[in-house]
């Protein structure tokens, strides 16, 4: 594990088991986080995004299984130690859950218990990782969330800390989401999606609340979305994925100022320029539908939507990643030194 | 012709693709083992209800005051070391000398061997009350009594009666059923499409119905039963008096489910085209909970059986000489009655098998319901 | 009034007047009148023949409502929508025809849905989902099942895909199924509300294009309902941007991105996320929340959360004006704030 990162995954791979055959939703996966900066993952749905980061967490539901692949994580005290290897409620990794890696989630009103109010639930977050729990460790537990309510920019915390999550909206929701997520103090933030079902005045709100968040806390974030505008905003790291797998990886000005595989190139182009209205021009798009990972076939994921696919290269094998520049990872037949 | 040699010709894959609703269903409810097992228990069970005379060994009703409460006959295969085939002996009644208690023991003797065979004859009956025939399933070649689950406190045959119980306590379920169906879906139609005022009173009634205390409110509508009244009135009015309170669950999933289709976009979409209330009732609406009824339906089936047969065994549902699993089982009241004749419970164990078979069924079949998800 | 203008050259195609819907807040058993949600709130505009007029707006602000109001899905309380069926004659008012009228005009408008999976009756196969709209308008299913095959193909499905039922379908196929069905009739004004926002990106794309070569083709008009602000711009001719059921800025596209005169949409460009990570662009974050349509604050619905506002704008409406020609605002101090709008991207 290099110095400055805080969390490696290697090689992950998570399956589901269903009627139709072996669906391969993280296909071994390669991911790296440094200490205090954003991971952005990128990619559409069923991508494999969601799954690789409760695979990090070690909380993929049945019939999904962590089937290889490690998660080597640096805890406080300077350790490294595997999730992948823990048992999925352990004591231990539930020790990691809240208070070293938390998690956002897509739909702050589903995420959240709708019988008790938000103060209960965040004292309630606190409690769970004290060992003792008595009167002043609730007081305690109230004041700090207090505190991170104030935080992440909620008026008059004290009434907040009384609403239940309907009383408040989406906006309003994320952040009291985000401000439970960090009562801990964890040292890696999972967002999944978690301005996707917010409008984009409250969305603007939220991502600039993260970074600033992380700024002060020194966070490391992995940040999760379908979004590239958002992802070009928030990550100093990109790693693309398609059907499963990692298609490129490399710092943000890598991705978005040369990017190099044909599917983040085209990714790129399809989505509208603004500012830029050439009446009655058509958009650069990628044909054909996402397909479904199950039982997949033996060749490059893209090839079947790949402009440049080339027969009896790109569908005779799964392509390895190459380093096209240092620190900028492609997985194409057609890129680096093999396509040459 | 020409469409079937056409269907042969889809992969497999397209065959999915253009799977209908209930296609998709089948290929659903045939993952779930249990239900198959439900399903083919309660396939045989109403074989029995069609042809239960056939299956009865006797008449249900012809009495033998010889054999009072004889206990079930067992059946032998080999005589003293030789292989015969299936067989019963001749029982002898004798008094236990201390407690007075009728005593049925086996003669053991080569003279006293009845063979049993299948496709008998015996007693002449007419299936369904039109095809005169005296085939049995099972009996003796001889014509002896043959008692596989001994008799009742009249001398008549259990088994028999049985057979005969599971036709009327199956069907009283079914028609039960029919009717709560008819009801439910009518009042919880009319409810969750037009809403407003009609909405508000038919909520109210079920609301009133579900609040009454069921066994106290049979009893009052089974005591007002005419005396005269033949076991088929009877009957009838007992399925009835069930499905006026079934149908309140039926009506509300009906509701529910219509209010939750009437915002789907399809119905805007077809009511925008130009669609009558008709046409999105029978195009969009019916079949889209069809399937949720029949489950309801099945659901209710036990349910229908169980409430006649908590009836009967009160005494206020079907009497003598009709005869259903509850009829049966009343004869199993008291302490003594389990004691010494611990056979007369087997109805119960039929009731119990039905229930479960309709219960693993519906249960089946309400994963299958919904395909699309 | 620019309206009349293009009255008298025959190009509107619909003229909304003053539309309202209402919704009244009910308490109690004998669901007394609280209060009233004012959904869309005396919204006019009009719509030029083989144009997309875009409306964009956050979640809540009426633009489905709108949208629906002008079908009629939703009746409307009050106001008046003139088609102009046919060039150079009197328009007819859409909300006062009866039941067989109605059903005669609604041919030339139809839906298209947000959701691609509700949208289609997954009981039923592509083919009578397609052939839905013309069987009930009067044609066999003999007539009606070669025009599909030519939809489907028109929407770039293939022909021998009619049998199959929705769940063969991806979310993308699916959505062109939606539009099949909506363009069987020939319609001649088409709302598409949210039409590409359940997709994914690379599947967006694709749908935008089929729309784009359709008009075209069969030169609908669109009313595009989105909130994704690029897409909105990507299609439309002209943008309306709706704020709590009021229609608060209405412009062709590029000057309405470029040269905004309404702060609201001034806020929303600003927080359109960028795809440029070189460059930190300038944000106005809004303070507080969207405005509560069951109790609006006085004046200018947007003034609580307005940084140039000042005291007329909390006592009075502002007024809806044509600033510029076809640009109209409903802001007091159209004419003198200097707004910034989008920097466009290389």
């Amino acid at each position: 594990m290099k110095k400055e990162n805080i969390l490696e995954v290697r090689d992950l791979q998570t399956t589901f088991k269903l009627y139709e055959g072996l669906l391969k939703a993280v296909n071994h996966v390669d991911l790296t986080v440094r200490t205090g900066k954003t991971l952005g993952i990128i990619g559409e749905s069923g991508c494999g995004k969601s799954v690789t980061a409760h695979s990090i967490l070690n909380t993929v539901q049945a019939p999904g299984k962590v089937e290889g692949g490690t998660v080597m994580y640096r805890t406080r005290d300077g350790k490294e130690v595997n999730l992948a290897a823990e048992a999925p409620n352990s004591k231990f990794m539930r020790s990691i859950r809240g208070q070293e890696i938390s998690m956002i989630f897509q739909e702050p009103m589903t995420s959240m218990s709708p019988v008790y109010t938000i103060g209960q639930q965040m004292v309630e977050a606190y409690l769970t990782h004290q060992t003792k729990k008595n009167r002043a460790m609730k007081l305690e537990a109230t004041e700090r969330a207090m505190e991170m309510l104030q935080r992440v920019g909620m008026q008059n915390p004290k009434q907040r800390m009384n609403d239940y999550p309907h009383q408040l909206s989406g906006g309003m929701c994320q952040r009291a989401m985000i401000a439970m997520a960090l009562m801990l103090n964890p040292r890696v933030l999972i967002a999944d999606e978690p301005t996707t079902a917010l409008d984009v005045t409250v969305q603007a709100q939220i991502t600039d609340l993260m970074l600033e968040l992380q700024e002060t806390m020194n966070m490391s974030i992995i940040y999760i979305t379908h979004d590239m505008g958002v992802i070009s905003e928030v990550a100093d790291d990109i790693c693309v994925m398609y059907l499963g797998r990692v298609m490129e990886q490399g710092t943000a000005e890598q991705i978005f100022l040369n990017p190099t595989h044909p599917y983040t190139v085209r990714l790129l182009r399809s989505i509208p320029k603004l500012g830029r209205k050439i009446p009655g021009a058509r958009l650069d798009a990628i044909h054909g539908n996402v397909p479904v990972p199950i039982d997949p076939k033996n060749e490059c994921g893209f090839c079947s939507r790949c402009l440049e696919m080339k027969p009896g290269v790109c569908d005779a094998g799964v392509p390895s990643m190459i380093e096209v520049e240092p620190g900028h990872y492609v997985r194409c037949f057609l890129r680096g030194k093999e396509g040459a | 012709m020409v469409r079937k040699a056409k269907k042969q010709q889809l992969s497999g894959q397209e065959k999915l693709f253009q799977a209908t609703q209930w296609q998709l269903m089948i290929r659903k409810f045939r993952k779930h083992k249990l239900a198959q097992v439900g399903l083919w228990v309660l396939v045989v069970l109403y074989i029995i209800v069609i042809f239960c005379e056939f299956f009865a060994v006797q008449d249900y009703q012809s009495r033998d005051t010889k054999s009072i409460l004889q206990q079930p006959m067992a059946i032998h295969m080999w005589h003293e070391g030789k292989f015969i085939g299936p067989f019963v002996y001749t029982y002898e009644r004798s008094n236990d000398p201390v407690t007075l208690k009728r005593i049925y023991t086996e003669v053991k003797e080569e003279e006293e061997i009845h063979r049993l065979a299948l496709f008998v004859q015996g007693d002449e009956y007419k299936l369904w009350g039109l095809i005169p025939s005296n085939i049995h399933l099972i009996g003796t070649v001889d014509g002896t009594p043959l008692y596989l689950f001994g008799t009742d406190s009249a001398g008549r045959d259990l088994f028999s009666r049985i057979m005969m119980g599971i036709r009327m306590s199956l069907t009283v379920g079914l028609v039960g059923v029919f009717f709560t169906f008819i009801l439910g879906c009518l009042f919880g139609g009319v409810s969750g499409y037009y809403g407003g005022a009609a909405d508000m009173a038919i909520q109210r009634v079920i609301e009133f119905l579900s609040s009454m205390p069921s066994i106290p409110l049979w009893m009052a509508l089974a005591a007002a039963f005419p005396k005269e009244w033949t076991a088929v009135q009877v009957y009838f009015m007992i399925t009835l008096i069930l499905s006026m309170i079934g149908w309140c669950s039926l009506a509300r999933t009906v509701r529910g489910k219509i209010l939750q289709m009437r915002t789907e976009d399809f119905v805007m979409a077809a009511k925008l085209s130009g669609a009558s209330d008709k046409y999105l009732i029978v195009r969009h609406l019916l079949p889209g909970f069809s399937s949720y009824l029949i489950v309801n339906v099945t659901l209710a089936v036990p349910q229908m059986i169980l409430g006649e047969t908590s009836l009967s065994f009160l005494g206020i549902g079907l009497r003598s000489p009709a005869v259903s699993l509850g009829v049966l089982l009343k004869d199993a009241q008291n302490i003594s009655a389990i004691a010494n004749s611990p056979w007369l419970m087997i109805p119960g164990l039929f009731i119990i098998i039905t229930v479960m078979a309709f219960n693993f069924l519906g249960d089946g079949m309400r994963d299958a319901a919904d395909p699309y998800k | 009034m620019a309206v009349e203008k293009f009255v008298n050259t025959g190009e509107v195609l619909l003229d909304v007047k003053h539309l309202k819907k209402y919704y009244p807040i009910e308490a109690g058993i004998l669901k007394k009148q609280i209060g009233t949600v004012k959904a869309v709130d005396d919204i006019s505009l009009y719509i030029n023949r083989n144009e997309t007029l875009g409306l964009v707006g956050e979640s809540g602000c009426g633009k489905t409502t709108l949208g629906r109001c002008i079908l009629r899905a939703i009746e409307p309380t009050e106001g008046q929508v003139l088609f102009y069926l046919e060039k150079d004659k009197p328009p007819v008012d859409f909300l006062k025809l009866e039941k067989k009228e109605l059903q005669r005009v609604r041919k030339q408008m139809a839906l298209i849905f947000q959701n691609p999976y509700s949208s289609l009756d997954p009981r039923m196969t592509v083919l009578q989902i397609v052939a839905e709209p013309m069987l009930l308008n009067g044609m066999s299913m003999e007539e009606a099942a070669p025009r599909v095959g030519e939809l489907l193909e028109m929407v770039g499905l293939e022909r021998k895909q009619m049998n199959r039922y929705p769940h063969a379908f991806s979310g993308g196929q699916r959505q062109r199924i939606g539009i099949a069905r909506a363009l069987a009739l020939n319609p001649q004004f088409v709302v598409a509300d949210e039409a590409v926002s359940a997709l994914d990106v690379s599947v967006q794309a694709q749908i935008l294009n089929l729309l784009q070569d359709l008009k075209e083709t069969l030169e609908p008009t669109f009313l595009f309902i989105a909130h994704d602000l690029s897409v909105i711009e990507h299609v439309s001719d002209r943008v309306g941007v709706m704020y709590v059921g009021h229609m608060v800025e209405l412009a062709p596209t590029e000057e309405i991105y470029l040269k905004p005169r309404h702060p609201y949409t001034e806020a929303l460009l600003s927080a359109i996320p960028r795809v440029d990570p070189m460059r930190k662009f300038q944000r106005i974050l809004l303070p507080g929340e969207v405005a509560n349509a069951a109790n609006l604050p006085t004046g200018c619905c947007f003034h609580p959360r307005c940084k140039y506002c000042t005291e007329q704008c909390k006592k009075e409406a502002p007024a809806w004006q044509e600033v510029s020609t076809g640009h109209y605002v409903a802001c007091h101090r159209a004419q003198e704030l200097e707004l910034t709008g989008v920097e466009p991207e290389e």
